[in-house]
């Protein structure tokens, strides 16, 4: 009884960190359009910064967490303008571009501090003991922050005027032009959104596991795995896909070993793609 | 007007057959000018990889981004290699097997997808690449897992010369076939419905059916080139069937030109030799890598293959712009 | 028009940058044959992933193996029958993948036409390079094994296993437990599925029972890619061991592995083989870092052989650290340069014959019998001594050295 309140709690905890890592890249993709394959390595990015100023700098971590957002934030901003622009529309140059990206940063990464094992401390240090539940802080607070930020996203995009603009934008862009909306000003503000969220992921996870100039290629594939899961043109949609992904990878290793858990979750969810061909929540795409 | 237009056709097409017969012939005489075995050892890698990347643009042009196909890669090589290493099969018998093995895997798996667009697509090639890999390590037992393959009996004793000239044959056959394919009626057909498939399947064209035939024959040569390459690296391993490898494939095709048939060949050998070339940058080379695209997409629309095409056009260009500035 | 040309200017000029950079670094960074008038260079090809999986502690290796050339080739280098050599390390990158080994291996063997190497590490990347080294009777000391036949056995006759690998450093590790902790009676094996599970868990299970150590259930599998480790941990925990014997893996993996396994409650001991106590204490975080025991070289303290003390500061000097991996890249080169001497002879062939017949062999780590007849299917582990090291409380400390003979 005691293992399967455990696994629960443990599935809830990863849905909740997959969805985390996998709303920078929804919103790109389900808002903007974009695959933006260089999410992994952004959010890899947004770990090492704040691991920089929060150990290397001594600078308190939550600080550091709020800087290392701001700076991948305005990198994003950077990104829009020099990578994504002149590729508008253009599906393929826009996949070099964010493949280079990757290239560029995770070579940068290795080569700099790839050799130094590093992890982030805790930002919540602690174990949470429950009776039979025992439940590291961390993992916890990384929950709430997760459903914090999720809800707060699906809230922008419904009610907030950019967010309504960058749906605008992904649904029809020459209807949007023809209503007023700058294109390139709401996808600056789309990429910037999709970077500070990637920090925020890189540096939680940075503490709960640790830091590598690779991690991001692993968390990249799960972050496409829940959004076409979830469906594109859904941000709420997310949950159900971290839920489902979360719940597989959190329960079948109890069962099967590591290769077969691999193969049958990326079994069920081709079935379901297969039966839901757009998604769980998704929209049609031309 | 007509008719210049008709002759600058028949000049372009000549252009093109007498460049591919240079480059061929070229390749011939080529390890009679380079001794060193490691040099040809790279040129049979970049042989594999042209039969990989042109499969993979023909799925492409039917509108079918597959971003597995490594995935489709590793089911030709381990079958062959397994049915090599285990059964003893020589390889004249494992490499069409191998190539058979992957169409009727790619049939079935491009009859299930077909309902899938665009971006789906694409996702759920991604993942079956790598479910394809979590399945190979599920049946380990045949296939070695992680551990790998090792120990495939190497064809014509590893000599690298022989097998350059082997590769050299299979991708002229390969290449030949594709294009065959792409010119005819069937490939003419699959890159209209690729621009729009409700107009296509408005005529009447089973548009389902022709997906699959992509798949099928685009899998086809890329199990081809995986029997092969088991073949002649004698190891298999996971690490070469990854996501990064079906990701390095669609970027050959894409700075090559995905537009053109000679991209993907152009793009894998610039894209494979450079790197190899300048091995010395160690942990560097991926920045030499990712130089190469950036300025692929930004310089050259076409991609590497209208670089003599922009480069003539830039040159004509100019000397308009001094007739105009005559005074 | 003018936009597009600008940008095709740019273009070239950025060719024409980075060419000329490359050209310039190849000056700068090009492999030396420094060699005087009278003394000739011996190659040795170093194969270790300086990118990719395995890079972070693969790169530190190759840290120890050029200082390992540099303090060989200062005290003279070696004398084969009354000629001087020097050592010239070739490194090449095998990217942590199996072709990118093989491609390395290829690079090695038939353009700079080496006849000796070391590396390298993850199981793949070795049985990898034996496909290149072995048909080319290329001898190789390998860093590591995980004792399946592929990699290293009779199938590769010209491979030499310098270091220790899986089975003697956890081995040692055990020795260690049980006179340690002898109330601790059963324990599960956790080891990465890489395919050595086959082979490693019998033989393991062999030896932790022969140490009065009971193994519960078959071995716990995780695959390389795991990121969350909650669900494997909790599998091992379920059968209630008193100590956790983790195998191979790197300190990234090991020490969540440890983390999550005092997050889940368990206090008993964990051991690791080859995966230092101070890299796993970054991991793991101070709170988890406690009752964790591995191997590994703790270079400050004074229980250490001569020729550690002597190459601690260098290390310090040049790196600005002093990690275990590096000693290990130190000793690879080291012993392989010890048996070239012993031979005296630059023909892999006769190296070979000589070193497989030699009673002992000297290591970083001190003098060293050659074993492994029975283990392996041929003697030709160095079987040097190990040195254990405790995590407590976010400590490192020394602990003692055991001696390994691996029959």
């Amino acid at each position: 009884m005691e293992t399967v309140i455990n696994t629960i709690i443990g599935a809830l905890v990863l849905s909740s960190m997959y969805i985390l890592v996998a709303l920078g890249f929804a919103l790109l993709l389900s808002i903007m359009g974009v695959l933006n394959f260089a999410h992994g390595a952004i959010y890899m990015v947004g770990g090492y910064i704040c691991y920089q100023f929060a150990v290397e700098f001594g600078l308190n971590q939550w600080l550091s967490l709020l800087l290392s957002t701001l700076i991948m934030g305005a990198f994003g901003v950077l990104l829009e303008r020099v990578c994504f622009r002149p590729f508008y529309g253009d599906m393929y140059r826009t996949i070099v571009m964010t493949i280079a990206i990757v290239l560029v940063l995770e070579t940068t990464v290795n080569v700099l501090v790839g050799v130094h094992i590093r992890s982030l401390p805790a930002f919540v240090p602690g174990i949470i003991k429950a009776g039979a539940i025992s439940l590291s802080a961390e993992r916890l607070v990384t929950f709430f922050i997760g459903g914090v930020l999720l809800l707060g996203l699906t809230l922008f995009i419904k009610k907030a005027k950019a967010g309504q603009q960058m749906l605008a934008v992904s649904q029809e862009p020459e209807g949007a032009v023809l209503q007023g909306i700058d294109i390139f000003r709401i996808s600056a503000v789309a990429c910037a959104m999709g970077c500070a969220l990637a920090a925020v992921a890189g540096s939680l996870m940075g503490a709960i596991f640790e830091l590598s100039p690779f991690m991001g290629d692993y968390m990249l594939v799960k972050a496409i795995q829940l959004v076409i899961l979830s469906g594109i043109g859904s941000i709420g949609g997310v949950l159900a896909g971290g839920l489902i992904v979360g719940s597989i990878d959190a329960v079948l290793p109890l069962f099967a070993s590591g290769a077969v858990t691999q193969a049958v979750g990326l079994g069920i969810i081709i079935v379901l793609l297969l039966i839901r061909p757009r998604g769980l929540f998704g929209r049609e795409v031309t | 007007m007509i008719e210049t237009e008709i002759s600058l056709r028949a000049s372009g097409r000549l252009a093109r057959i007498v460049a591919y017969t240079a480059v061929l012939v070229i390749s011939l005489l080529l390890p009679l000018w380079i001794r060193s075995p490691y040099l040809i050892h790279v040129f049979n890698l970049t042989l594999i990889n042209i039969i990989a990347a042109s499969s993979l643009r023909l799925i492409a042009v039917s509108g079918q981004l597959s971003l597995g196909h490594a995935g489709f890669m590793s089911i030709g090589a381990y079958t062959a290699g397994g049915l090599a290493k285990h059964l003893g099969w020589a390889a004249w018998i494992t490499i069409p097997v191998g190539a058979v093995a992957t169409m009727i895997v790619a049939i079935l798996v491009g009859y299930l997808f077909v309902r899938l667009r665009a971006i789906y697509f694409s996702m759920v090639s991604l993942f079956f690449g790598i479910g394809v890999l979590a399945v190979n390590q599920v049946c380990e037992k045949f296939t070695g897992g992680y551990a790998g393959l090792i120990g495939v009996p190497v064809m014509f004793a590893g000599s690298k010369v022989q097998n350059y000239y082997f590769f050299i044959g299979l991708t002229v056959f390969s290449l030949l076939a594709l294009y065959r394919i792409e010119t005819c009626r069937i490939g003419v057909t699959l890159k209209a419905i690729a621009q729009s498939h409700l107009v296509a399947s408005s005529v009447g064209i089973n548009e389902a059916g022709y997906r699959v035939f992509a798949m099928g024959v685009g899998c086809f040569f890329v199990g081809l080139s995986g029997a092969a390459y088991a073949h002649y690296f004698a190891v298999l391993s996971h690490s070469s069937f990854n996501f990064l490898a079906s990701v390095n494939m669609l970027v050959y095709v894409l700075v090559g030109g995905i537009g053109s048939f000679a991209g993907p060949i152009v793009g894998t050998t610039v894209l494979i030799i450079i790197p190899e070339l300048f091995r010395m940058l160690k942990a560097y080379v991926p920045y030499l890598f990712a130089a190469i695209m950036i300025i692929v997409i930004f310089v050259m629309p076409e991609g590497l293959v209208g670089l003599p095409g922009q480069i003539i056009s830039w040159i004509k260009g100019s000397r308009e712009r001094k007739d105009t500035h005559a005074p | 028009m003018r936009a597009k040309k600008s940008l095709m200017v740019l273009g070239i000029i950025s060719l024409t940058i980075i060419f000329g950079t490359i050209s310039f670094s190849t000056l700068v960074t090009g492999t030396s044959s420094a060699a005087a008038a009278d003394t000739k260079n011996l190659d040795i090809g170093l194969l270790v992933a300086l990118s990719g999986f395995g890079s972070g502690a693969e790169t530190l290796i190759d840290q120890g193996a050029k200082t390992a050339m540099e303090s060989i080739n200062e005290a003279g280098g070696i004398t084969i029958n009354g000629q001087p050599y020097m050592i010239n390390l070739i490194v090449e990158d095998t990217k942590g993948s199996a072709e990118g080994s093989v491609a390395a291996a290829n690079k090695l063997v038939y353009d700079r036409k080496v006849k000796f190497v070391v590396g390298t590490v993850v199981p793949y990347s070795i049985e990898a390079v034996g496909t290149v080294t072995e048909p080319a009777k290329v001898l190789r000391s390998s860093l590591y094994n995980c004792a399946t036949p592929s990699e290293y056995g009779p199938k590769t006759p010209y491979t030499f296993m310098g270091n220790d690998g899986t089975v003697e450093g956890n081995t040692a590790l055990l020795t260690y437990l049980v006179e340690a902790f002898p109330e601790v009676k059963t324990t599960v094996l956790v080891i990465p599925d890489d395919g050595s599970i086959p082979h490693l868990g019998p033989i393991m299970k062999r030896a932790a029972e022969k140490r009065g150590l009971k193994v519960l259930g078959e071995p716990v599998s995780w695959t390389h890619n795991t990121v969350d480790f909650t669900p494997i941990i909790a599998k091992a925990l379920a059968r209630k061991p008193d100590t956790l014997t983790l195998l191979n893996g790197w300190p990234a993996p090991v020490g969540a592995m440890l983390k999550t396994a005092r997050e889940a409650g368990f206090t008993g001991p964990v051991t690791c083989g080859h995966n230092p106590c101070e890299d796993i204490l970054k991991v793991a975080g101070a709170a988890a870092s406690t009752n964790y025991f591995a191997t590994g070289i703790v270079g400050s303290s004074p229980d250490m052989p001569p020729m550690v003390k002597k190459i601690t500061p260098i290390f310090v000097k040049k790196f600005g650290h002093a990690l275990y991996y590096n000693y290990w890249g130190f000793n690879g080169i080291y012993v392989l340069v010890k048996a070239i001497e012993a031979a005296q002879s630059l023909e892999p062939d006769k190296v070979k014959d000589s070193w497989e017949n030699m009673k002992s062999i000297d290591s970083l780590y001190g003098r060293a019998p050659m074993g492994g007849a029975k283990t392996y299917g041929i003697k030709h582990t160095v079987c040097h001594p190990v040195a254990i090291q405790s995590l407590m409380n976010a400590k490192v400390k020394h602990v003692k050295w055991v001696d390994v003979l691996v029959p």
